[in-house]
């Protein structure tokens, strides 16, 4: 199996390598959204800018793809998956030279302004905000805090100062604030050196302190920052909330905090790769990993990942059993609730159900977003693993049961000695199987704010603007991982080998 | 020792009901060694398995030691220790060995030292003559192996009966021999059986009474010179002179011969008579298409004796009422007359009997 893992990874290392090889390009320098004829466009999902440029694509005749972060945005633009991307100039100011990308045009008629954003009737929470946005505009505060983490001015958005991540400030007496961001946008907020950081979480940080609050980050795709809103899992969402009258409908905005153009961002053609691939993945290897103690990052969410899907396992095999165990029950009820359960579960995608559990069904628990995810992956391999153990059992012939019974065992000494070593051995394979499904399932998490393997390195990925080589780290991991998982399983279920 | 009392069982297939056992007397004594002998189909196996309900009855009452044990109160592992079952499919466990094969039981199920058990297990394997292959899995057994280790396996829990389902049935012939040599050997040491068996010699010789079973009931009883030397009712003649039939209705005069002949063909094939295909493919054509051409209905039984190696014809002809054989066309008549050994005709009540032998 070792020697099987060695070639699939080199498969995806390659893989990889040939997707981030540049195609022949065309001369392509748009000024305007009307220059886009003919090409791909890639938006945020959520954006202003993606429900802004849905009243044009027809018109002027370019296609829009959507992606659920900025760094995929980069990603998709850089392996040229899409001409260009539309971003406000706040986050643009901030591309990594390395990755090959710049800007081509500012939108000038795309003016927004943004603002914090509370749940709707938060009125006491969202005039404390004004009042605090009121005060710092007064006394030129704001201004100094743009200026440190955005250099505009020069019109030069490669040159954005990094200034040392703002201290955590707690009052450890008051009251906790949740605070909800997409967390892979730099300069607003991103994830230093394993501290949250950019001029929004310094905004926050500053009100929490001046009003005695404790502040609590929770990271979610941007998308689904406002329905957390809404559901009440977060008490402000910071991420450049652009002020529409769209988003008023559902949220209460604070008063601006800042303003940003639109601007278009397309590969830079100059911009050779000249390092060689050993350089390269060594300078890879210094800025996902080691530079700012990055690989914290993926430790961290090599435990979490570790223990959704140990519990996970856990507890969605003894449910299953139990499932099994009333599937295959002489009492038609039981069998009625079984097959219902496994029907619901089964064809339930994960996702959904993941976010069904964490927004409605727990929306008002203290459960945290930890077990809710234990709960739900349990829940959701439980209805798969009845059926896997149903028909292990299955497969064992009816002769062996009733030789066993013939000679006076009583039902569970047959079950336990005769039917379940022999259905083991096929349920096994089909065992692992499901396991590392359930391992790869748990990538989703991120959704309601775990920070896991894949969240951690879409931070890694944001923070640096590194495309694809934290993916390549996770992938690395994700192989090692199933390898013990599925030797594991081996040699706690199958003991002695014969035959 | 089994006192069984109205046995009955009905299944119940799609809400049809089916009855297999229609309410079977019979009572077993200590030391007994029962044959259950019948055509397929009759409810022998089922019989033997509500005995110790492995299929459980609908009806009746069986005493086993004195006790009733189709009361739902009796703990029936109990009762099974105390009656063995053989099954047609060894049904060995497969992940154990040979010699946990037969430990298992008295192990888990007896609460044997384990050491005493091996002990036990070894002496019933050289018994049974397997002890040389008591570290081996049943995988690598044959038929006749893996059934003499399932009599050991169920000696094992020293039983006062045992029930043995078709043991040789699935069994090569050249295996069969080892197995019932084994069942024989029990038989002397004196061991109360019951045996569903299609083995007609060895139920002959081994049994000291034989059941002989049809239509879901016990159709004849007696001792073994009883049923297989002087059977009494036309069932069991014809099931143990193993008396083979081919059935045919003709109602009209536009039958498709070349069918039936092809049916005469295989008939022939299965029971080893090729040699006299064509004659009675000649006879019944002679009989049905030129003597009977006039006549329809027609029944006939082409039928063969295993035993005696006979083949008869018997032609129902339906409402003819006096002879026909004495106008026939002299041609055909000659050929039937020259091709069997004898040619009888009777008038009854539903019209005139032909038998050709």
């Amino acid at each position: 199996m070792i020697r099987y893992s060695k070639i699939s990874l080199l498969a995806v290392l390659i893989l990889s390598l040939l997707v981030s090889c540049t195609k022949s390009e065309e001369d392509f320098n748009p000024q305007s959204l009307r220059d886009l004829k003919g090409h791909t466009l890639a938006v945020l999902d959520g954006s202003y800018q993606y429900a802004y440029v849905k009243n044009y694509d027809e018109e002027y005749g370019f296609s829009v793809s959507v992606y659920q972060s900025l760094p995929d945005c980069y990603m998709a633009v850089a392996s040229g998956m899409a001409d260009a991307v539309m971003l406000s100039d706040l986050n643009a100011c901030n591309i990594n030279p390395s990755l090959g990308l710049k800007i081509c045009a500012v939108l000038e008629e795309v003016f927004t302004e943004f603002g914090f954003i509370v749940q709707k009737g938060n009125t006491e929470l969202l005039e404390e905000l004004n009042s605090f946005i009121t005060e710092i505009k007064a006394s030129g505060e704001l201004d100094e805090i743009y200026r440190r983490w955005v250099d505009k001015v020069t019109g030069d958005y490669h040159d954005c100062v990094r200034v040392d991540p703002i201290p955590a400030n707690s009052n450890p007496t008051g009251n906790v604030l949740v605070v909800g961001n997409a967390g892979v946008e730099p300069p607003a907020s991103v994830l230093l050196d394993n501290q949250w950081t950019g001029f929004e979480i310094e905004m926050v940080t500053r009100f929490a302190e001046h009003n005695g609050y404790q502040i609590q980050m929770q990271t979610y795709s941007f998308h689904n920052l406002i329905p957390s809103l809404q559901y009440g899992k977060i008490d402000i969402g910071a991420s450049t909330f652009i002020i529409s009258e769209e988003r008023k409908q559902k949220v209460d905005f604070t008063q601006p905090t800042g303003s940003a153009h639109s601007v278009l961002v397309i590969k830079d053609k100059e911009s050779n790769k000249e390092a060689s691939f050993f350089q390269s993945i060594k300078k890879s290897i210094n800025t996902s990993l080691i530079a700012e103690s990055r690989w914290k990052l993926i430790l961290q969410g090599l435990w979490v990942t570790v223990v959704v899907t140990f519990a996970a396992l856990v507890f969605g095999t003894i449910l299953g059993s139990g499932i099994c165990w009333m599937r295959m029950n002489r009492r038609r009820s039981f069998q009625r609730f079984a097959k219902f359960y496994q029907y619901v579960l089964r064809n339930t995608p994960i996702l959904v159900f993941l976010m069904i559990m964490y927004y409605v069904i727990f929306a008002n628990s203290s459960l945290s977003p930890i077990s809710v995810a234990i709960l739900a992956f349990s829940l959701n391999s439980s209805a798969f693993m009845s059926e896997i153990f149903r028909t292990g059992i299955m497969s064992v012939d009816n002769g062996q049961r009733e030789a066993g019974r013939g000679i006076g065992c009583t039902k569970f000494q047959t079950f336990r000695y005769i039917i379940l070593p022999q259905a083991i051995k096929s349920i096994v394979p089909v065992y692992k199987n499901e396991s590392v499904t359930l391992l790869k399932g748990t990538a989703i998490v991120g959704y309601i704010s775990i920070i896991d393997l894949t969240k951690g390195s879409d931070l890694i990925r944001s923070a640096t603007f590194e495309a694809f080589f934290p993916l390549i780290v996770i992938t690395v991991v994700y192989f090692i991982l199933a390898t013990i998982m599925t030797k594991g399983i081996d040699r706690l279920l199958l003991p002695n080998k014969r035959h | 020792m089994i006192e069984i009392t109205n046995l009955s069982k009905t299944y119940y297939n799609n809400g049809q009901p089916l009855e297999v056992l229609k309410g079977i007397d019979c009572t077993i004594n200590k030391g007994e060694i029962v044959s259950i002998i019948g055509p397929s189909g009759t409810g022998k196996s089922t019989f033997l398995r509500c005995i110790n309900r492995l299929d459980e009855p609908t009806g009746g009452q069986i005493i086993f030691d004195g006790e009733n044990i189709l009361d739902p109160k009796v703990d029936i592992n109990r009762v099974r220790r105390k009656m063995g079952i053989v099954f047609q499919s060894f049904n060995l466990f497969e992940h154990f060995t040979i010699l946990e094969n037969v430990t298992f039981g008295p192990i888990k199920v007896l609460g044997m030292k384990k050491a005493e058990a091996e002990e036990r297990a070894m002496e019933l394997l050289r018994t049974v003559g397997m002890a040389e292959k008591a570290n081996v899995y049943p995988s690598s057994l044959s038929g006749g192996q893996k059934q003499r280790v399932a009599i050991a396996r169920c000696l094992s829990m020293e039983p006062k009966c045992i029930l043995f389902d078709e043991p040789t049935s699935a069994l090569d012939p050249t295996m069969v021999g080892e197995v019932l040599s084994v069942i024989r050997q029990l038989a002397s040491m004196g061991m109360t059986m019951l045996i569903v068996t299609h083995e007609m010699k060895f139920a002959h010789d081994v049994s000291t009474r034989i059941l002989f079973m049809y239509g879901g009931g016990i159709y004849e009883d007696g001792t073994p010179q009883q049923i297989f030397e002087h059977p009494q009712k036309p069932e069991t003649i014809a099931f143990i002179q193993r008396i083979r039939t081919l059935h045919y209705d003709l109602n009209t005069t536009n039958s498709d011969l070349y069918a039936i002949n092809t049916d005469i063909d295989k008939f022939c094939l299965k029971y080893g008579v090729e040699r006299q295909k064509f004659t009675l493919q000649l006879i019944f054509e002679e009989l049905m298409f030129n003597i009977l051409k006039d006549y329809r209905p027609i029944s006939v039984d082409i039928s063969f004796s295993e035993l005696d190696y006979s083949l008869s014809m018997k032609v129902l002809v339906k409402g003819a009422t006096s002879s026909v054989l004495n106008d026939a066309d002299e041609l055909s008549l000659s050929i039937i007359k020259g091709k069997s050994k004898e040619v009888k005709e009777t008038v009854t009540d539903e019209g005139l009997l032909i038998e050709i032998k």
